[in-house]
């Protein structure tokens, strides 16, 4: 069969995202520990300019953003959009400038950004030489998959799909529109927007790279590798069509939420607050069809560690949806805007979420595209699942009790109406959950490690095989 | 078993199950909820309730000078705060919210900006109101005035600690 499929589909290009999510998947979280230490720590800047944590930031959400999660997205979408339409992808060779491409974006990203060129906007820091090649090769992705689509031998676009393309369409407005910037240097621009305007897009971009690149886009993959692992039908066709439209819908119009009680005019703000609001049930669409695809085979959970790393997820995703439209609630805002509670809501989305069901697929599709059945430890697979479950569950739990207490301390006045906490005292009461957080961290980052163990031992054995 | 949507993609069917209801009510209280906050509050129009934050803002802060007013020391009264124990703890908490960056955490002038504050060395005068003065009007050399930041009942306050620190003249 194997040769027949690499007649078929082109699993190499699958291969190397495969490989590269891994790389960078170490890399972004191993950033993140130094980013968490640093915090615990502050000593752990070694007093090196790149190493201090304004570099450092930045250099591991973009890491884990788009490093990692891209890589995984382009593997899992080149792997499944075959797959689902029955014919080989449109354009090899588009598919080999996408992974070069992304490679070259990523090691850039990886050496302006220690250096402090920035353009200072979150999420999208890379300066504008590097924003005119990441638009390049998004659009040729998108060709790519839209091609491929279009000469599908399927009669139906399968779910999943939607999801891809929502994603592929709303990234390229939102990078195009928010990188407008006017270049004075090779490595500095300034952007086209001036103040309340140009936080506005900034957060209509940054909400919607959380909405599509890290929610529409995963959601595609729950919906290829969850049914395909399970062996089990999707358990609603309509919620699966009910929810897309819905979510990117109502979605897009979030943004404000991030910009509570700012110069904001106080009609944007309450928007971004009722469309958050009215995104629980669609966003709960998709971990609904997710969980209830496994109904009545709950027993397959106990022997398969890959199904649990996709259920977990999905219930991470559950939890982080309803998180997030309270947090954009105006009065819980004012206790939780600026707060550690942020951190944690964000990384039980992006570790719950997005990296749980990024290691399911990722575990589904490395076996697969070295020619193999099973990766080559499930007992491994399991060990990395309670590391991943544990460390996440230590980081948001030490997240939620230090970004409250920080939200009281930071309010809490005296009968004389002063204040009662100087800064540097919510700074020092911080310091156990910081390292706890630390903890939380490495834990979920050791399973990475484990992970890419599991992985090379995987493509070992199967060069044996062919030997 | 429920009926099945009549397409297999790679293998993957899909039940023609219909949407849970308690997610459809789920989804019509939230718009509902958003609708209601649309009505009275500031989104499409003004909004019922005539809410803004500028608005929201200004009564906190008449609400506020109001519960404190009385609480808040007049400038004039520094000779009597220094015996306060109460006025010089809060004066510590000003100081450690303002001074304290260029003074030190413990006022001992380690951070190279602001000289020891503990000493009984006072270069502008350690009586209470010459303190108040230094820190009302900023000095010689490069400390600046803290008038309008503070107010004068903070400063008096934060004098009221400094000269504490040192064991000042009377």
């Amino acid at each position: 069969m194997s040769e027949e499929v690499i007649a078929k589909y082109n699993d190499a290009i699958v291969k190397k995202f495969c490989v590269m999510a891994v790389v960078w998947g170490i890399v972004g979280m191993l950033v993140g520990v130094l980013a968490a230490s640093q915090l615990a720590f502050p000593f752990m800047n070694l007093d090196i300019p790149s190493l201090s944590f304004g570099r450092i930031r930045p250099l591991h959400t973009n890491a884990v953003i788009f490093a990692f999660g891209g890589c995984v997205l382009f593997a899992a979408i080149y792997y499944s959009v075959q797959r689902t339409s029955r014919v080989r992808l449109f354009s090899d060779t588009i598919a080999n400038i996408t992974f070069w491409g992304w490679q070259i974006i990523i090691v850039l990203a990886a050496i302006t950004l220690p250096l402090g060129i920035t353009t200072g906007k979150e999420y999208a820091e890379l300066e504008w030489p590097i924003d005119i090649l990441i638009a390049v090769v998004w659009v040729l992705f998108g060709i790519n998959f839209f091609a491929t689509i279009w000469k599908r031998r399927e009669k139906h676009i399968y779910v999943g799909n939607w999801f891809f393309m929502a994603l592929i369409i709303a990234i390229t407005v939102l990078h195009v529109f928010n990188s407008f910037e006017l270049p004075v240097s090779m490595f500095k621009s300034y952007s086209v927007y001036a103040g309340v305007q140009d936080a506005m897009v900034q957060w209509w971009y940054g909400h919607n790279a959380v909405g599509f690149f890290l929610t529409a886009g995963f959601l595609g993959i729950m919906y290829y590798f969850l049914p395909k692992q399970a062996k089990l039908p999707i358990f609603s066709y309509r919620l699966s069509i009910l929810h897309f439209w819905t979510l990117i819908f109502i979605y897009v119009w979030a943004g404000p939420h991030h910009l509570l009680y700012t110069a904001l005019p106080d009609w944007t703000q309450t928007l971004g607050m009722t469309f958050s609001i009215m995104l629980i049930a669609p966003s709960w669409g998709g971990m609904v069809n997710g969980i209830m695809t496994l109904k009545g085979a709950w027993d397959k959970l106990r022997t398969d560690p890959i199904l649990k790393f996709m259920i977990v997820a999905v219930s991470f995703y559950g939890m982080s949806t309803f998180e997030g439209p309270m947090l954009a609630v105006r009065t819980v805002n004012s206790l939780s805007h600026y707060t550690d509670w942020g951190i944690g809501h964000v990384h039980s989305g992006a570790l719950g979420w997005v990296a749980m069901i990024s290691i399911g697929a990722l575990y589904y599709m490395i076996p697969r595209v070295f020619g193999k059945t099973e990766m080559y430890s499930g007992k491994l697979i399991n060990t990395h699942f309670w590391m991943a479950t544990i460390g996440v569950l230590i980081y948001i739990v030490a997240m939620w009790i230090s970004g409250i207490m920080q939200g009281l301390m930071w309010r809490a006045v005296n009968p004389d109406g002063s204040l009662t906490y100087t800064f540097a005292e919510s700074v020092a009461a911080m310091h156990p959950y910081y390292v706890m957080r630390l903890i939380g961290g490495l834990i979920f980052f050791g399973g990475m490690l484990l992970m890419a163990y599991n992985a090379v031992m995987t493509a070992k054995a199967a060069e044996r095989r062919l030997s | 078993m429920p009926k099945k949507i009549g397409h297999s993609i790679d293998g993957i069917e899909e039940y023609d199950n219909p949407i849970p209801r308690w997610l459809m009510w789920l989804l019509y209280i939230t718009i509902l909820i958003a609708v209601v906050y649309l009505v009275v509050y500031p989104g499409f129009w003004r909004g019922l309730s005539g809410w803004s934050s500028a608005k929201m803002y200004e009564e906190e802060v008449a609400m506020a000078d109001k519960k404190y007013a009385a609480l808040r020391p007049k400038a004039g009264d520094i000779n009597m705060l220094i015996r306060d124990q109460k006025a010089i703890s809060e004066g510590k908490q000003i100081f450690a919210q303002n001074c304290a960056p260029c003074h030190g955490a413990q006022a001992l002038g380690d951070t190279g900006i602001g000289p020891n504050l503990t000493d009984d060395e006072w270069i502008y005068g350690g009586k209470p109101e010459r303190i108040v003065k230094a820190i009302a009007e900023g000095t010689a050399n490069g400390m600046p005035s803290w008038e309008s930041q503070l107010g004068a009942a903070k400063i008096a306050k934060v004098a009221a600690f400094v000269h504490s620190l040192g064991g000042g003249e009377q």
